[in-house]
Formats: structure tokens, sequence, C-alpha cells
């Protein structure tokens, strides 16, 4: 029932289109007799009569502006500020997508070195189904928590095993996604840390090598940098780049978390010539990676095309995919112990996973989020008793050193983040990683946004929250009970909602029914 | 129907010659401006603001981004001249034989294409036109 003072807009819009003709006739009047400065006004009226007529009877797209002429522009320029308004004022701390402000705050204060304790309770929902990490009665000393270390491609024996000393590296993100001075911070930022960085696959990593931090060089499935023309591997020139000092490890992408399945289309128009020369690809044609490896089409051919590249490669290689279908995964495991064959690690990305430009229906609604999807390749390769031929990494929105923890305790030896280290440079979730619009110059090639980022200043931003990161996973650690990252395992976890797959693996027996929050609690001892 | 890049540039070329010129001529102060504007009541002030905005214009219409914005900024200050030979001036000014009033219908005529051509880069109301 309209109240009283209910706004009838159609009666004003019929007004506004009377006003307007009456006003420009008048100010046409004073301006003819009065002064002729009143013509600005009769040539606005003028245009914005023009404009009005248009909307009502010329064009047909808008129902609303058919129907109420200028004023709906109301709605389109409210509509349009919506997303600022929204970020700026009106959304708490709790609601946006896909980092909320409290979560991303925690990183820039980590990356700015300053101090992260809050007051008066947590903002968090402790009836949400989220997983909690079970402290221990008896906290082991932070000072006698082992140094995280993880050597890569031990189980091969290899030479040029690649030694991990922090148990967090920076995700796979190329240049051409990134500015260059993105990649530059970063990189610089990883080499003052002591981290690994992932250099996405954008081709040969000419801007990553610059700062000469540790390096896994990813191969997507159009193989940039290492391509025949047809989109086969070229070995020679995975060999070369194997064997830059920088390059500690080479990985396969088979999928990725924000659309798996599916293959990029880098558009001719965004084929400089240096990402042509970069990538090895030519500038007059776009350029479309297929879904999958030309070489992979099935289990055996796939765990073949991995041997090949470790051939090839001669440092430690690994896999990237996100899990679809835990059977597929398993007939993979099976054929890798088969042909006695195992990468140097597998890396699960969590559907979660985001900073790849991708469809809406394919960043939404593909692929397994890493909760479910990690216990899953856990209990496989347990299951199969290879867990210990290979390392695991995983990625999926583990920006916070809290969700690493419990990453790492699902199973995981390390983990990757990409938007986490992206916050850490400046990233204020304007979310336009895929519009060359990036307020911060983060992920953008105009030259005029990206001046506005200083290398060195954000290197050390990276620096601090690598320190930031290491500082809160030993208080974990030591509040956990734990004397080593080894020792983290799901025991530590606490996990009310952890569906299916993950269920079997947590061991702790779930209540069937999601509401019976008593049981649930009563049955969260240590299994 | 597409306008070719060829004309549509042509057009925006030929449109801030005359108004970057006539704004010249306003700033300089000639002759036949400060006839004009005095018989428009607006001298000298008037003839300044007036040439301030076809500068503004006519440097718009050079880039590709802004031409729109120019374009209508043109459109409006010839709407004005338009006005003011209709109600005071008439076609002949000051000896010019219709010259002016040519110019004014030239800029009208290359600057209406340019404007919907380009009318998505105009701010705000761009999305909807």
């Amino acid at each position: 029932m309209a109240s009283a003072a209910s706004i009838n807009l159609e009666k004003i819009a019929r007004f506004a289109q009377l006003a307007v003709p009456v006003a420009l006739v008048t100010v046409a009047f004073v301006g003819h007799f009065f002064s002729f400065y009143f013509h600005f006004l009769t040539v606005t009226l003028l245009l914005l009569f023009l404009l009005d007529l248009y909307y009502r009877h010329g064009q047909k797209e808008h129902a609303l502006l058919t129907n109420f002429g200028f004023l709906a522009q109301a709605r389109y320029l409210t509509e349009s500020i919506g997303p600022e308004l929204r970020q700026y004022l009106f959304s708490d701390d709790l609601t946006e997508r896909p980092f909320n402000r409290l979560e991303r705050a925690e990183v820039y204060r980590k990356a700015k070195g300053q101090d992260s304790t809050a007051a008066f309770g947590s903002q968090m929902s402790f009836e949400a189904d989220e997983v909690k990490l079970r402290h221990s009665m008896y906290p082991t000393a932070a000072d006698s928590i082992a140094p995280f270390e993880l050597t890569v491609g031990e189980e091969r024996g290899l030479s040029t095993a690649h030694i991990l000393r922090f148990p967090v590296m920076i995700s796979a993100m190329s240049y051409g996604a990134l500015s260059v001075r993105a990649v530059r911070a970063l990189a610089r930022g990883a080499k003052k840390s002591g981290i690994t960085m992932n250099t996405g696959e954008g081709g040969y990593p000419k801007h990553h090598l610059e700062e000469g931090c540790d390096l896994t060089f990813q191969m997507g499935t159009a193989k940039f940098g290492v391509r025949n023309e047809d989109g086969s591997l070229h070995e020679e020139k995975l060999h070369e780049i194997a064997q830059k000092a920088a390059v500690k490890m080479v990985e396969i992408k088979l999928s990725q978390g924000a659309k798996p399945g599916k293959g990029g289309i880098l558009p001719k128009e965004k084929i400089s010539e240096e990402i042509s020369e970069l990538r090895g690809v030519p500038m007059d044609r776009d350029v479309i990676s297929p879904p999958h490896h030309l070489e992979c089409t099935d289990a055996s051919s796939t765990v073949r095309f991995i041997r090949r590249v470790q051939e090839a490669a001669g440092i430690p290689v690994g896999i990237k995919l996100c899990l679809g279908h835990p059977g597929e995964f398993e007939g993979l495991v099976r054929e890798m112990k088969s042909q006695g064959v195992f990468p140097d690690y597998i890396s699960i990305d969590g559907a979660e996973g985001g900073t790849g430009a991708a469809p809406r229906s394919f960043m939404d609604d593909i692929g397994l989020p890493l909760h479910s999807a990690l216990p899953a390749v856990v209990r496989i390769l347990r299951a199969e008793g290879v867990r210990d031929r290979l390392k695991l990494f995983c990625a999926g929105k583990l920006i916070s050193p809290a969700r690493q923890v419990v990453a790492l305790s699902l199973g995981a030896d390390a983990v990757y983040t990409a938007r986490g280290f992206m916050l850490a440079l400046g990233c204020i979730q304007a979310l336009q990683c895929n519009a060359n619009t990036c307020p911060v110059g983060i992920t953008t090639q105009n030259p005029s946004l990206v001046r506005g980022l200083d290398v060195e200043q954000r290197s050390q931003r990276v620096r601090n929250y690598v320190d930031g990161l290491h500082h809160d996973h030993v208080a974990l650690l030591s509040s956990l009970g734990c004397g080593r990252f080894a020792d983290l395992s799901e025991r530590n976890l606490f996990a009310p909602a952890l569906a299916g797959v993950a269920a079997e693996h947590v061991h702790h027996p779930m209540p069937t029914n999601p509401l019976d929050r008593g049981s649930m609690t009563v049955v969260g001892g240590v299994s | 129907m597409k306008i070719p890049k060829g004309v549509l540039w042509s057009c925006q070329i030929v449109a801030a010659m005359i108004i970057g010129f006539a704004a010249v001529t306003k700033f300089v102060g000639t002759d036949g401006s400060v006839f004009i504007f005095s018989a428009l009541g607006m001298e000298p002030f008037g003839r300044y603001l007036i040439g301030a905005i076809e500068l503004t214009a006519a440097s718009m219409l050079l880039t590709s981004g802004f031409a729109a914005i120019g374009a209508l900024f043109a459109i409006g200050t010839m709407l004005g001249a338009t006005i003011a030979h209709l109600s005071y001036l008439g076609l002949d000014v000051d000896g010019d034989a219709g010259a002016r009033v040519m110019m004014l219908s030239v800029v009208l005529t290359t600057a209406v294409p340019v404007l919907i051509a380009r009318r998505q880069n105009l701010p705000l109301i761009g999305s909807t036109l």
C-alpha cells in the first residue's frame, strides 16, 4: 500500500516533460529582452529538451528512459557509483567479496609493518560453519619452533632440488596480467624476503628475472615462451629457461581455479611487440589457449608429458590443477604409480582462486573449493601409498596466516597466494583486473596508472607482509602446541562444515544434521 | 551507419580549426568580435568567456577520448551564435557578407556527426546513448 508520503514518479516525469520546453521559451524571452547571458540557459535547456525527446521517442533500449525521460538518468547515475558508495560507506566490515574489509586490513597492516592487534572480541560469527584451529593447553615456546624447510625434488634425488624456507609463495601472475612495475615490486620483495615467486604463464619471464629472486616457471596450456608453432612443447626453449640460475622449478598448469577446464584468450590488440616476443606468438591474430595441453588427453599421456618435461627441464617439475572429479585424479595417481613417474609437487587450486580474468559462470560455479579438494587429494595420495613421493601445495584465498595454517593442517606442505601479495602491493579491490583500468597500477598496462606504483617502496611492503606472516605463523604454531610446520595435521582443526570428501578425511564424527550444533561441539575432541 | 575514422577526424580537425580561429579573434579583440559582443551587450567579459569555451572545445576536438565533449561544447556555442544571428545580428555582420554564418554552419555540420559517432564517450549519459 502506498504511503501518504510516496512519490508518484510518473507525475513528476510528466511535469518535467512540460517544464523543460516552458522554461526554454521563458529564458529565450528573458535572453532576448533582458540579457544575452540568459541564452547560456537557453542553449542548455534546448540540448536537454533534445536529449529528453531522444530518450522518450528515439531509443528503445531502456524502458525506464522511454517512460520517464531524462529523469530516469538519476537511477543510472546512482547505480554507476554504487560499487564505490558500497565499498567506501555502506558495506560493513564483513560483507564485501571476495575479501572483506577486515581481511584486507590485516594484509595492509602487515604490509605496512603495523601492529595487528584488535580489541573487544572477534567480529566473526561463531555460529558460522567456519574451520577453526584448535589450540593446545600446552603451547610450544615460540623460540623453540623449528624454521620451515621443504626440499622440492628430493624424492627424485635431484641435485637441483629446491629448498623452500618459507611456507608461502607468490602465486602465478604473468607479465601482461600485471604491469611491469608490479612484477618488479613482487620479484624484488620476493628476493628481499627469500621466498619463491611463480612467473605465471606469460612466456619468457624477462621482468621476473630482472630482480634475481627464486622463480617457478609456469607453463600454461598455450605454453607461451616454450611452444612450437602448433602449440606443442619446444623442449630446447624450456631447457634454456630451466637453466637460468633463478629458475628453480617448472610448473605445468593443467587447470586453474578461476576457470577450470577453459583456456584464456589473448586478443591481438593486447599483443605488443614485447609480449609477442616473450610469449612466442604472432602479433597479427588472437591467441587462444586450449583448455588442455595438446599432449595431455588422458592419464597415461599426461604422466608421459610430465616425464618429458622433467627430462627437458632437469629441475623440479610440478603440476597445478583445480580438482573436478576426485575419481579422475585417482586415475592419474594410479597411472603415475604404474609408470613410476611422479611430479615433484602437485599444487591444488581451489575454485575460489581468482586472479585470472574468467567468465563469471566459470569463476562462480566450476571446480571444487579448496577445503573439499585438498582433503580429497590427500586421501587419494595416502590411499595409493604415494603421499611421500611428492610435495603438495595449494592455493585459494589463502591471504591470512590462519587460513594458511588451516591449509597446511589439511595436508599441504606449502601454500600459494596471489591476491595476498596484490593487497600487500596496495590493491584496493577495485575489481577491475580485467579492464586495464586498475587504479593502483597493478593489473594495467596504462603507463599513467602504472606511474603511481613505486617499485622499491612496494617491494618493502611485500617484505613486510612476509615478515608479518612469519610472525603470526610462529605464534599460531606455538598456540597449537606444534614444534615444527610438519607437525600440523587435521587434528589441529575444528571443522564443522567440511562436507563429503573432507568429512571422511577429517575423521571427526560429523553430525548429519547441520543444525545439530550441540552434538558438534561435543564430538569436537581430538580423534 | 558507421562513419569512417578518416572522415570523423577530418570533421574534428575542420571544426577545431574554425572555432579555434574564432577563439583567437575573441582573445585578440578584433574589431569584428568587439562589434558583435557590444551589440549583444556582453563586451568584454562575454567575449572572453565564449572565447575560452571555444578554445576548450577546439582542444578537445583534437583528441579521441574527449572529442565528444568538445563537439557538444562546439554545438552549444554555435547554437548560441545562431540565436545571436537570428535575434540581433542578421546574416551580414559588419560587412562580412554572411561569412560568419557560413562558418557557423560548417562547425555545426562537422560537430554533429562527431557527437553522434562518439556519443558513448560522453560522461554520465554516454552509456545510455
